[in-house]
């Protein structure tokens, strides 16, 4: 009995041994392990460089809905689709435009038609040319009323078709091609095309005519096709495993360039593990939507083999204010802009890494007025904004419920600092943390006091516009007095660039004035690669749907 | 014992249907809906709005959507993701196979390793390595899912460099070998979290019948140790053993929800977690459909297995 339980003993002790190894890795059983699965991953990376295969591994945090690039509004999917397909320009973030499907694009001389002349050698990857007649199909689909198309509202600028974007009757849209490689947009009315250039062209993804043409526009979500897409882009689309990764093989005859790798990957990556990735080499660079997050980027920066930049952007947060309360009075809602101490904010919290926003537009955007810089409600002075709080009545025991939603670090501990901010000059608030679908609802119902939202920017200085308008969805601080959107419409009226500045100038002191939202700061995008991959240009990122893939040169 | 498997089932169907109804009328209850992530362009008007909420049914009362949806289900249709465009029963099924080689793996190795260590605790109790196994798994059991994950892909992916943060697959290469080398991780991640407490449930119930008189019977016919403890004990100690890991079964999808997301392993947890992000109410039913079948399938399997191990469970019922 005695020698059966030595040999109990001893296999408890086997046992536990490898259950220990197992669970905390330690010891030598550890190190066996390595050494094993260091040989089998030595012997895959020989087995790709046999094979030459270069294969670039881009990493996004967010999830892609749908390959079908005209049903969604979500910037995972944009940015996958645009590796599959084209769109007529690329858009710079300094607000020019580069040739991508269109090689060039002018205007008629009133300024109430845009002529697009598109590239002769694109292609589709089935080999058939891209014609002006899939442009044409193109528009004619995002403007039916066949399907909701999300973003419809972007074809309202067209001729036929109605406030919402909608078609009038079926195709009514007046999209014409001239001949095999030329296509004629008309206006509704004449207007500056660098709106239509920047709204429109950002997410109108040309999609292929002699595919599709035979599909009705009500089954045309549902269709097939989008579950193994062609379209003309760099990238080819091959397999995805749903919700981890898709694989792409380079679309070597794509008449911008060849790309220099022979497959693309985007994965899924949860964004706590993006350096990670990018230190092992599982990934190689970022999805335009996709950024370092702000704890990791000195770590970054610092990471040998990692290329790390950050690149300012248009896109902005702000404080919303319930302007429907009736004891948020523009006097209120001025002192609580000025309680705030966003330079704090921007060297604290952003580490730097953004810019305070006074306005919607910063100071390098091509339609920012200066005059906004010297005007008291942007001023930061605690003092004057308590002695305001104090001289207008305040109810010190009010509580005024701010609302901000999880997911971005950043905005969340801005929020406390807010909340001293304003306790200072006494207003008292009670921060409430809620999911996004949840903040959205209460921010679109009017159900709040103050709350945090974000808005991506743009080229275009109307893009607040929507933000103070009755009548929209993200009209969140319930503005009803309709002098501001009027005013902010105007301007998309104007055709001349002098003519819409005086109008955005105007445009930009109002809202300072009447202060519906304090913009708090402007983000940098913390963009990372693989120092193996050069001519990436984190810069050129377009909202951050260009990646210009097929221009990176890859030394692996 | 045809007659208690019908019984059981029986059981399970209205259950079934009042997990559908109450998750249903929560996530409808829940404020935000799928239009507010769908309208989140900046340009979106409130007709746009009206009108999509009215061609997705969304107006309807709650109830109607909700016998809707049953009729549907009757149909073996799940319906059509608000997020995707895509069919609901695809999107599950795809994500399904993932889910279960995950929590089956976790689930087989955690046995493997608690079940024999509970033995060794319980033959000698208050035993260093009682303590040991015991402190052990006491802290596996209550660091969270996510800290353990974050803790092994610094030390495993970064540090060592010899398994992958996080995916199914290495790029590409869509071998055994890779998902393996990819499961290794996320699966050791829920292991350490389940080993504690079917440890403790072995070492508790060997205990208690290492102290049974027929153990001492079968020590005074003189045989062999390890036979008194495997076939004598543990068949006996083993039943609430399997209830732990029957009740276990959903708190497994739960736990998988959080490594799933932390490992981006593409399963039904990191789908969930989309889906209500976004407030797919689709999605979320199909998959609390198919969770709540897998439940209440465990549970009737685990029935079974009580009958197996012990007659007396199946003529008392």
């Amino acid at each position: 009995m005695k020698k059966n339980l030595k040999k109990l003993t001893a296999l408890a002790l086997v046992l536990s041994m490898a259950a220990l190894t197992a669970c905390g890795g330690s010891g030598n059983g550890g190190a066996a392990e390595t050494t094993s699965a260091q040989a089998d991953s030595s012997s895959q990376t020989e087995g790709n460089a046999s094979s030459g295969e270069k294969v670039v591994t881009i990493a996004q945090t967010g999830d892609w809905d749908t390959f079908m690039p005209m049903n969604t509004t979500n910037t995972g999917a944009d940015n996958v689709n645009e590796l599959m397909f084209d769109r007529l320009m690329i858009i710079n973030t300094d607000g020019t435009f580069e040739p991508r499907l269109a090689d060039s694009w002018e205007t008629n001389e009133t300024q109430d038609k845009i002529i697009y002349h598109l590239n002769e050698n694109a292609k589709w990857q089935d080999g058939e040319p891209v014609t002006a007649d899939d442009v044409v199909y193109s528009a004619q689909v995002a403007s039916s009323s066949e399907f909701n198309y999300l973003r419809r509202i972007r074809m309202q600028y067209f001729a036929g078709t109605d406030e919402t974007g909608m078609e009038l009757s079926t195709d009514s849209i007046e999209v014409k091609a001239l001949d095999e490689h030329t296509v004629e947009f008309t206006l509704k009315e004449p207007m500056d095309p660098s709106i239509v250039y920047a709204m429109v062209n950002r997410d109108f993804f040309i999609i292929p005519k002699h595919l599709l043409s035979e599909i009705s526009d009500a089954d045309l979500v549902n269709a097939e096709f989008w579950q193994s897409p062609v379209g003309s882009g760099p990238c080819v689309f091959e397999s995805t495993i749903s919700g981890e990764s898709i694989q792409f093989t380079a679309n070597k005859d794509y008449y911008l360039g060849a790309p220099d790798f022979d497959r693309l990957v985007v994965k899924k990556v949860q964004s706590s593990n993006l350096l990670s990735g990018l230190m092992s080499g599982e990934i190689d660079a970022l999805s335009g939507n996709t950024q370092i997050p702000l704890q990791d980027w000195q770590a970054a920066k610092e990471t040998e083999g990692v290329t790390a930049q950050s690149v300012p952007t248009y896109a902005y947060q702000y404080m919303a204010m319930n302007t429907s309360r009736d004891y948020m009075t523009k006097e209120i809602r001025q002192a609580m802009s000025m309680a705030i101490n966003k330079q704090v904010i921007v060297d604290q919290l952003l580490q730097g890494e953004g810019r305070v926003a006074l306005g919607p537009l910063p100071d390098d955007h091509q339609y920012y007025n200066e005059a906004i810089e010297s005007m008291e409600p942007v001023q930061y002075d605690p003092e004057k904004a308590a002695q305001i709080v104090k001289d207008a009545g305040w109810d010190e025991s009010r509580e005024l419920d701010m609302l901000v939603s999880t997911g971005n670090e950043v905005r969340e501990k801005a929020a406390i600092l807010i909340q001293q901010d304003l306790q200072k000059i006494g207003i008292k608030t009670k921060i409430q943390t809620l999911d996004f679908p949840t903040l959205l609802t209460n921010a679109r119902n009017g159900d709040y006091d103050i709350c945090f939202i974000g808005s991506a920017g743009s080229v275009d200085p109307s893009e607040s516009v929507p933000n103070i308008t009755v009548g929209y969805m993200n009209n969140f601080t319930q503005l009803t007095d309709p002098a501001l959107g009027l005013l902010g419409e105007s301007g998309a009226k104007e055709i001349t660039f002098e003519a819409r500045k005086a109008i955005y100038d105007e445009y930009q002191e109002m809202i300072v004035d009447w202060m519906p939202m304090a913009f708090l700061y402007f983000t940098n995008d913390l963009f990372a690669y693989n120092s193996d991959i050069e001519n990436v240009r984190p810069e050129n990122l377009d909202y951050n749907v260009n990646k210009l893939v097929w221009e990176w040169k890859v030394n692996k | 014992m045809t007659k208690y498997v019908i019984k059981r089932l029986l059981i399970a169907i209205p259950t079934f249907f009042g997990i559908t109804i109450l998750v249903y009328f929560l996530s409808s209850l829940a404020p935000g809906s799928p239009l507010e992530m769908l309208m989140a362009d900046p340009m979106a008007t409130k007709e746009d709005m009206e009108a999509l909420r009215a061609q997705m049914g969304l107006d309807q009362p709650v109830i109607i959507q909700y016998l809707r949806w049953l009729q549907n289900l009757f149909q073996g249709n799940l319906g059509t993701s608000y997020r995707t465009n895509l069919p609901v029963m695809g999107m599950v099924l795809e994500r399904l196979g993932p889910t279960l080689i995950l929590t089956i793996a976790s689930t087989v190795l955690s046995v493997l390793i608690a079940v024999p260590l509970g033995i060794v605790s319980a033959y000698k109790p208050y035993s260093p390595w009682d303590y040991i196994s015991s402190g052990l798994s006491f802290i596996g059991a209550s660091t969270p899912t996510f800290f353990t994950g974050l803790v092994f892909i610094y030390v495993f992916a970064v540090k060592v460099g010899i398994l992958p943060m996080g995916g199914m697959y290495d790029s590409g290469i869509e071998t055994l070998g890779s998902m393996v080398r990819h499961l290794i991780l996320p699966c050791l991640t829920l292991t350490v979290f389940n080993v504690g407490s079917i440890l403790r449930q072995t070492r508790g119930s060997m205990m208690e019948v290492f102290s049974e008189d027929y153990i001492r019977t079968a020590r005074a016919k003189g045989l062999m140790e390890l036979r008194v403890i495997i076939v004598h004990g543990l068949r006996n100690a083993l039943i609430p053993v399997v209830t732990v890991l029957s009740t276990m079964i959903p708190f497994l999808f739960g736990g998988a929800v959080v490594a799933e997301q932390v490992f981006s392993w593409p399963g039904l947890g990191s789908l969930m977690v989309q889906s209500i992000n976004s407030r797919d109410y689709p999605t979320i039913m199909g998959i609390t459909v198919v969770i709540a079948a897998a439940v209440l399938l465990g549970n009737i399997i685990t029935d079974i297995i009580y009958s197996i191990l012990d007659p007396k469970i199946r003529e008392s019922r």
